[in-house]
């Protein structure tokens, strides 16, 4: 009896006051563990040290994940350096994907301003564009006033009109004389810059002769303008010839010059269809 | 004899204060830190987290349930613990679909830029 009296009373005096002195002993004996989570979250923290532009673009959350990898290597016992340690991985992925997240949202504000730069751009590129369609337009036109000019043609409603006088064909003859080819030769680098275009060549003549002979004169005559221009090249599909003898008149057939004026062969250089 | 029963006494008594406001503190802030984690998971399940991180979602979820349940069984620190996990999952899917959301934008404007940059070219091309 008084055997185990003093047994308990022994016992539970001891085991009161050794408590602390046993948890103050583990803890020292067993110091800072080291687990297989503390090795992950050590990893996933060396990204985080290998690459400044994570702790560039995810300051706070780099530093908090470093703080908890900090705690997790102090643990004294393994259950709560692994569960520390899986605080300190998680951490360290959020500081990755944080910082992933705010690099991706960095180069959409640059995509964002080249988009608009490369649209401004266009912009300006349609206006060029329009601004020389116009030019070009006016530039044609303005040279086919100065080569029109240079055909001394007038512009009419059929057309443009271009007058060959007598002088460039023999009297009585329908052959061109060389004064009358340079004309020819301009006509038809009109025509080869312009290939939308066709002439229409009618020949009058005077009311000398016979009707019959005229009619024939003023035919072989536009013949001969148009066989000129067939041999430099021009399409006979864009030529039309057409002989009008003696009834169309532009000047009285009373005196030499108005007869002078009366044969010609008009060249009329057709609109655009 | 009265000296070894005195001794017992203060013992028990020390103990049973201390768990007691141990349990009565704890069960305060615990709840507190369900509802909290609770927020974090639903903002993450809102930020698109079930397709672009479902795993820390589910792991975030489950923890966080094992909490409730350790806290139920009075089991505090490891409730504590799971939801201190649950926490750091529910914030790495929230943060990783975040960071898939941002890139998948960024890749759709890229792509728009190089179709415009095609497009410009061939104009180019043809004008001049």
């Amino acid at each position: 009896m008084t055997q185990s009296r003093l047994f308990t009373y022994f016992t539970m005096r001891h085991l009161i006051l050794c408590l602390p002195v046993v948890f103050v002993i583990s803890g020292c004996a067993m110091g800072p563990v080291t687990t297989e989570s503390i090795e992950r979250a050590r990893s996933a923290y060396a990204r985080i040290q290998a690459d400044p532009n994570i702790s560039a673009n995810a300051p706070v959350a780099s530093y908090d994940a470093g703080q908890a990898l900090h705690l997790a290597e102090q643990a004294k016992d393994v259950p709560t350096q692994e569960h520390l340690a899986y605080i300190a991985e998680r951490k360290a992925q959020i500081a990755v994907a944080d910082a992933e997240k705010s690099m991706a949202e960095k180069d959409v504000q640059r995509l964002q301003k080249e988009k608009d730069q490369i649209l401004l751009k266009s912009r300006e590129y349609e206006a060029e564009k329009a601004r020389k369609e116009a030019e070009l337009v006016r530039r044609q036109a303005k040279q086919l006033e100065a080569e029109l000019a240079e055909l001394k043609a007038k512009q009419t409603e059929r057309g443009i009109v271009l007058t060959l006088g007598d002088v460039f064909f023999e009297t009585g003859r329908a052959a061109l004389m060389p004064g009358g080819l340079q004309n020819i030769d301009k006509l038809s680098n009109f025509l080869t810059k312009h290939p939308d275009r066709g002439v229409l060549i009618e020949g009058h003549t005077d009311s000398v002769g016979t009707a019959e002979f005229n009619m024939l004169l003023s035919r072989s005559r536009a013949e001969a303008v148009r066989n000129a221009l067939l041999e430099r090249g021009i399409s006979a599909q864009r030529i039309t010839t057409k002989g009008y003898g003696e009834s169309y008149p532009v000047a009285s057939n009373k005196t030499a010059e108005g007869r002078q004026q009366n044969r010609r062969v008009e060249i009329v250089v057709l609109n655009r269809e | 004899m009265k000296k070894h029963l005195y001794e017992i006494a203060c013992a028990l008594t020390l103990c049973g204060l201390v768990s007691v406001s141990g349990c009565a503190g704890n069960g305060k802030a615990l709840t507190e830190q369900i509802a909290n984690t609770e927020k974090s998971i639903v903002a993450a399940r809102d930020g698109n987290a079930s397709i672009n991180a479902p795993l820390e979602l589910k792991l975030a979820d489950e923890k966080l349930q094992a909490a409730k349940a350790a806290a139920d069984k009075n089991e505090y620190d490891q409730a504590r613990n799971l939801l201190e996990e649950a926490q750091v999952d529910a914030d790495l899917a929230r943060a990783k679909s975040g960071s898939a959301k941002a890139q998948q934008f960024r890749d759709s404007i890229k792509a728009l830029l190089k179709e415009i940059e095609k497009g410009q070219k061939a104009q180019e091309i043809y004008y001049y």
